[in-house]
């Protein structure tokens, strides 16, 4: 006698899963009326939001004064949100003390870096010419801001605003991004003596406040000069800022180098690759593909730490704001200048911030492909 | 003619493990040679002081009578290819590209040559229709031969396997295993580490059986599993057989 065998078992159909979906009646009460203690936080935000937005509302929009007649219009009884400050005084917050004639070189080399960053939004621009794309750019916006070859020549000191932000971040994530994988790779040097060096740099930079480096860039690079040798204060700032900014990518690099598994680079050095090819085309690729949102992170922080150049002096787009308000007529309307300020700023870095999570999701989808 | 020669080979590692024991050891072009023995005896890492993964610390390593400490690092890297347990296919690359980085970086081919060797060589470990794809879209399986094949581009005189099937599912692991007997029955020389005693006993012309950084024994396969001659082999294939 043998045993039965049963040649086949009884395979089970697939089947469509269950629905899922609610109405929008639904999704609302399990949004706001979930549990009762949610039920009551979420009525008394409703009425602390009717006893406010009216007044909000009234004040911002229906008793503005919109048009930059005269301050005095702002000061009639009644009379609400003063956006005249803003239209009369855009140009000087957006370009500062740069000659109203040229203000459209400003505004052409501020179209242009936002276009840069556009372009390197896309993970299919991220090739090593992107940072001969971005040399060649910034080539351009220095010719527009500073003028010659046909153009009214300017200095930096004539810079200010919007423009001059947006310079001082473009270049130093052009000129800090590089730095930082010299950083990054230096640090895992077998060279004694250069691993230091990286190292203490890294250490240097990431160890004090980015406003002490800048301070430190504008008091003690004047000193290394010497005699008769002046140093740009724009400059000045912008080392601040790559170094304060090399220095944190390369702790982030760093950390995409060490996540890649030991695996890849023993079979590109089992191929036979040596060092840079190795790197160029087998670890870089993958590391930094690993680390893509923390540095767009870091780029973001980057945008918000240029404010800072306020303080050495130099007229940024929040410096120019505060000099535009020291005209005595406007300064009382200072809240509405900085509420455009403060919106300015959000559009730039809520922007970034939600690029930074498509691109995680981008990387996401295609990592899933590609491991 | 010796392919291979160890000659009072030692390495310790930084934590003062001695990892390698004055080995002996030759291997003659066209053999195929198993190193066995258990977990920590010191054979992966014997087998990858041949292309200078791991630096040793005395005694000498030939290829083909040169000593590797004499070569520089690329050539001796053309002449011994390497087969790891986890394939380390560069993920961010597809499988055609895989296999011509090497190709086009180290041995100098042109694009054009460098593909239509590797397509020759996808079609012989038959996965040229996954050329175009990623090696997260492949098996295991499909992935360690991509993994060899990637490893023949450049010809190398000397193939090492550092347990090619450990980090397979079981279905998977006689595609890479008739794969590799393909390949010693082609007359190359190779050094494996693995724990597959059928490969071992079918395929290989030498047994080395490794126990605590030294060769135990080395013997042809039926001398070895047959009759080992010490209680260390033993009790090693007593436990695995």
């Amino acid at each position: 006698m043998s045993k039965a065998i049963h040649w086949c078992g009884t395979v089970v159909p697939p089947r469509a899963a269950p629905r899922r979906d609610a109405t929008v009646w639904t999704r609302l009460r399990n949004a706001l009326f979930r549990t009762p203690m949610q039920g009551a936080i979420t009525l008394v935000l409703a009425l602390l939001l009717a006893g406010f937005a009216p007044g909000l509302v009234e004040w911002a929009l229906i008793d503005a004064v919109w048009l930059p007649s005269d301050p005095a219009a702002c000061t009639e009884p009644g009379a609400g949100a003063c956006w005249a400050v803003v239209s009369e005084k855009y140009r000087v917050m957006l370009f500062g003390a740069f000659p109203y004639s040229e203000h459209w070189r400003a505004l052409l080399a501020m179209l242009l870096i936002v276009a840069g960053f556009v372009y390197s939004a896309f993970p299919r621009h991220w090739r090593a010419r992107l940072a001969a794309i971005w040399l060649g750019l910034l080539a351009l916006v220095l010719w527009l801001m500073l003028g010659g070859f046909g153009l009214r020549p300017l200095s930096t000191s004539d810079w200010g605003g919007l423009p001059l932000t947006l310079i001082l971040f473009a270049g130093t994530v052009t000129f800090g991004m590089p730095l930082s994988l010299f950083l990054a790779l230096g640090r895992e040097s077998q060279l004694p003596a250069f691993r230091w060096i990286c190292i203490g740099m890294i250490e240097l930079f990431r160890g004090l406040p980015l406003l002490v480096v800048l301070f430190l860039a504008s008091l003690l690079i004047p000193l290394f000069l010497g005699d008769g040798m002046t140093i740009d204060k724009f400059v000045r700032a912008l080392v601040g800022m790559v170094l304060f900014f090399g220095a944190y990518a390369s702790e982030i690099i760093r950390g995409g180098l060490q996540a890649l598994p030991r695996g890849q680079y023993e079979s590109a050095r089992a191929l036979g690759l040596t060092y840079w090819p190795m790197m160029i085309t087998v670890i870089l690729p993958q590391a930094l593909r690993i680390v893509v949102p923390a540095l767009v992170n870091d780029i973001i922080r980057a945008f918000k730490n240029t404010s800072f150049v306020a303080v050495i002096g130099l007229f940024d787009f929040l410096g120019a704001t505060k000099a535009a308000l020291e005209d005595p007529l406007w300064v009382r309307y200072s809240l509405e200048a900085y509420l455009f300020l403060i919106a300015v700023y959000f559009a730039f870095c809520w922007t970034m911030s939600r690029y930074a999570s498509w691109v995680e999701r981008r990387l996401d989808i295609s990592k899933r492909r590609g491991e | 003619m010796t392919a291979v020669e160890f000659t009072d080979v030692n390495k310790w590692y930084d934590n003062g493990l001695h990892a390698l024991r004055d080995i002996n050891l030759s291997v003659n072009t066209g053999e195929t040679v198993v190193i066995c023995g258990p977990s920590g005896s010191g054979k992966s890492t014997l087998i990858r002081t041949v292309n200078a993964l791991e630096p040793i610390d005395t005694g000498q390593i030939a290829i083909a009578g040169t000593p590797v400490q004499m070569m520089d690092r690329r050539s001796l890297r053309r002449r011994v290819g390497m087969v790891f347990q986890s394939f380390n296919l560069f993920t961010h690359f597809k499988v055609l590209d895989n296999l011509t980085l090497a190709a086009e970086h180290v041995a100098g081919l042109d694009q054009a040559a460098a593909e239509a060797r590797a397509m020759q060589l996808l079609d012989r470990v038959g996965l040229a229709d996954q050329a175009q794809k990623y090696p997260g879209q492949l098996s295991g399986g499909q992935q360690q031969r991509v993994a060899i094949a990637r490893t023949l581009m450049l010809d190398p005189d000397v193939l090492l396997f550092d347990e090619p099937t450990s980090a397979l599912d079981p279905e998977m692991i006689a595609e890479v295993l008739s794969l590799m007997e393909d390949l010693a029955r082609e007359g190359r020389t190779m050094l494996c580490v693995t724990h597959e005693m059928g490969f071992a006993r079918n395929v290989a012309d030498q047994i080395v059986f490794m126990a605590h950084g030294s060769v135990i024994e080395k013997a042809p396969p039926a001398a070895f599993f047959d009759n080992p001659q010490t209680m260390l082999a033993q009790a090693f294939l007593s436990k695995i057989i």
